[in-house]
C-alpha cells in the first residue's frame, strides 16, 4: 500500500444509542503509517469512534473501509483479523493469567503456531524467547511468571502494549494509555508507542485526555465535541485555534 | 471390594459429568445448566436404540449424535439470548425434559422404568467396569488439561474476563462459547451411557434436577481451571454424602440430607474461602 493512500476511511459514521445521537457525520482518513490523536471533552464519543471502527458498536450510517475494503458487515474478531488491533479504557490484558500467558495470547496467534506447539519443546523454546524479548522492551521481564493482576496501572498498560505489538495487523486503537499511569512511566509509555509506529510500522490512532503527552506523539489530531468532528490539523494548529479553547479547554492551552 | 468398585464407578460418572461443567462454568463463566438434559438424552437414546436390535456401535454412534444435534439446540440459545437468560433456559430445559420424561409413559416404561440393561462384552463385570470408567475419566480429564494448555484454553478464560479483549486478538467468541456448549454435552453423554451401563436400569428419575445440583456443586467446588481442583473436588462430592450411610436412615430422607449437606458446602464455599478460590497472586 502507498504510504499517501487511505489505511482506514470513515464516511459520514453516525452512532445513536436508543434516542441519541453519540456520533453525527463524523468523517476521517487515516494514511498508513500516521498517528492519529483524538480528543475532546468526555462524553464526545472518542471511545465510541473507536468502538465503531473495531465493530463493537453498530452503526446507524455510514462506511468504514480498511485498507480498501468495506468492513462494515465485519464482526470484531475478522476486523481484528484484518489487521486492526485494539487497547482498551479500562486495561486491555487478562488479569488472571499470569504476564508470560498474556504475551503468549498476543503471539501465537501473530506466529500461526499450531494448536499443540505448548506440547514441542521446538515451539516452546521459540515461545520463550519471543516472551523475553517482548517484557525486556517494556521493562517487565521481572515479572515473567507473576499474575497480571497484580502489576501498577503502568505496567498493566505496558503489558498491553508489548502484547499489541506482536499483533499481527496495521492499525492499533490506543484508549487512554495514561489512564492510571503514574507520570513516571508516561514517558517509557510513549517511547513504547513510538516505537510500535516507526520501528513495527503500526498506524495508530490514539484517545488521551494528557494533551502534553498526545501533542509529543502525535502527526495529527481530530478535536471531537458532542459527537462532531470539531477541528482536524496539526498539534500546532490545533492549540493556535481560539474557538477550540474556548470550547472545549475553557482558556489558552500556554 | 463390590463397594469399592461401585465408588470408583461413581467417581468417575460425576468426574466426567463434571468435566463438561467445570469447562462451562469454572473456566468460561457459561451457566450451561442443560448437562444432566444431555446425559439423559443419551441413555434413554442407546437403551432404547439396543432395545429395538440395533448393534451396540450404532446405538452409541446414534445417542452421540443426538446429542450433538440437541446441543446445537443450546448452541442457537446461546448465541440468541443474553447470559441470564441463557441459563434460565438451560435452567428450563432440564425440567422441561424431567416433564416429558415422566409422563411419556410408553417409552420410558413409567414408574417401571427399563430394566435388564446389557453391558457390552468387555465389561461385563463390575470390576471390569469400574477400571474401564475410570480410564475414560483419565482420558476425559486428559482432554481437559490439553484444551486449557493450548490457546483455546487461555481464549476461554480470557473469555470469562473480558470477551472484548479476546475478540479483539481474532478469536470469535461466540465460536468458543459453541465449542464449549458441544464438548459440555458430549461428556455428560458419555458419562450418561456408563452410568446406565453400571446401574443397568433406567427411569424417569435419572438425571434432572438430583444430578444437576451434584454436578454444578462439583464445579463450583472445583473453582479454578485446573484439572487437580475438578478430581479432588468430584471425590469429595461423591464419597463424602457415604459418612449418611453410617447414620441408618430411610434411604428416602438420605436423598435429601445429601442435597442439604451440597447446600451446606456451598454455602461454606461462598460465604468464607471463596477469596482462597479466587486466582493466587505471586509476587516477586
Amino acid at each position: 500500500m502507498d504510504k499517501n493512500e487511505s489505511l482506514i476511511s470513515l464516511e459520514n459514521i453516525n452512532v445513536k444509542f436508543g434516542k441519541q445521537m453519540i456520533l453525527r457525520d463524523v468523517s476521517l482518513e487515516v494514511k498508513e503509517g500516521e498517528i492519529i490523536g483524538l480528543i475532546g471533552p468526555n462524553g464526545c464519543g472518542k471511545t465510541t469512534l473507536l468502538n465503531a471502527i473495531s465493530g463493537f458498536v453498530p452503526l446507524d450510517s455510514g462506511l468504514i473501509s480498511f485498507a480498501g475494503r468495506d468492513i462494515m458487515n465485519l464482526p470484531s474478531y475478522q476486523r481484528a483479523l484484518l489487521g486492526i488491533g485494539r487497547s482498551f479504557q479500562h486495561a486491555g490484558i487478562f488479569k488472571e493469567l499470569s504476564v508470560a500467558d498474556n504475551i503468549i495470547m498476543g503471539a501465537e496467534r501473530a506466529k500461526k503456531y499450531p494448536w499443540w506447539w505448548m506440547f514441542a519443546p521446538r515451539y516452546r523454546q521459540k515461545m520463550e524467547k519471543i516472551i523475553d524479548n517482548a517484557l525486556a522492551e517494556v521493562g517487565l521481564s521481572a515479572h515473567k511468571q507473576s499474575l497480571a493482576g497484580i502489576l501498577s496501572g503502568g505496567q498493566i498498560r505496558l503489558l498491553e502494549l508489548a502484547r499489541l505489538k506482536l499483533f499481527n495487523g496495521k492499525l492499533l486503537l490506543i484508549d487512554e494509555p495514561t489512564a492510571g499511569v503514574a507520570p513516571a512511566l508516561r514517558e517509557q509509555l510513549a517511547r513504547v508507542i513510538k516505537n510500535l509506529n516507526r520501528q513495527h510500522g503500526f498506524t495508530i490512532i490514539i484517545v488521551e485526555h494528557d494533551l502534553k503527552f498526545l501533542f509529543n506523539l502525535i502527526d495529527r489530531a481530530v478535536v471531537l465535541v458532542d459527537g462532531q468532528k470539531h477541528i482536524e490539523g496539526s498539534p500546532e494548529e490545533i492549540q493556535r485555534d481560539k474557538r477550540l479553547q474556548e470550547i472545549y479547554f475553557g482558556s489558552s492551552l500556554h | 471390594m463390590g463397594y469399592l468398585f461401585t465408588q470408583l464407578a461413581r467417581y468417575s460418572e460425576a468426574a466426567i459429568m463434571s468435566t463438561g461443567a467445570h469447562l462451562a462454568v469454572a473456566v468460561t463463566n457459561i451457566f450451561f445448566l442443560g448437562i444432566p438434559v444431555m446425559s439423559t438424552l443419551a441413555a434413554y437414546t442407546l437403551v432404547i436404540t439396543q432395545n429395538k436390535g440395533i448393534p451396540l456401535i450404532w446405538a452409541l454412534l446414534l445417542s452421540l449424535f443426538s446429542v450433538l444435534l440437541t446441543s446445537l439446540i443450546f448452541v442457537l440459545a446461546y448465541l440468541k439470548l443474553s447470559a441470564d437468560s441463557f441459563t434460565v433456559f438451560t435452567l428450563a430445559s432440564v425440567l422441561a425434559f424431567d416433564a416429558v420424561l415422566k409422563s411419556w409413559d410408553s417409552v420410558t416404561g413409567g414408574v417401571l422404568g427399563i430394566a435388564g440393561i446389557i453391558r457390552p462384552n468387555f465389561i461385563l463385570t463390575l470390576s471390569r467396569l469400574a477400571w474401564f470408567q475410570f480410564g475414560l475419566t483419565l482420558i476425559v480429564l486428559l482432554a481437559e488439561y490439553i484444551i486449557l494448555k493450548t490457546w483455546l484454553g487461555r481464549a476461554l478464560l480470557g473469555m470469562k474476563e473480558n470477551k472484548y479483549i479476546v475478540e479483539s486478538s481474532g478469536i470469535s467468541t461466540k465460536r468458543l462459547g459453541a465449542a464449549v456448549i458441544i464438548i459440555s454435552s458430549f461428556f455428560a453423554a458419555l458419562a450418561g451411557i456408563v452410568t446406565v451401563w453400571r446401574i443397568q436400569f433406567l427411569d424417569p428419575g435419572f438425571g434432572g434436577l438430583v444430578l444437576l445440583i451434584q454436578i454444578m456443586t462439583i464445579a463450583v467446588v472445583a473453582a479454578k481451571p485446573k484439572i487437580r481442583w475438578l478430581a479432588i473436588s468430584t471425590l469429595i462430592i461423591v464419597l463424602l454424602p457415604e459418612i449418611l450411610r453410617l447414620l441408618n436412615l430411610p434411604p428416602t430422607i438420605i436423598g435429601h440430607l445429601r442435597n442439604l449437606l451440597y447446600a451446606l458446602i456451598l454455602l461454606i464455599i461462598i460465604r468464607n474461602i471463596s477469596s482462597n478460590l479466587l486466582p493466587q497472586k505471586r509476587f516477586i
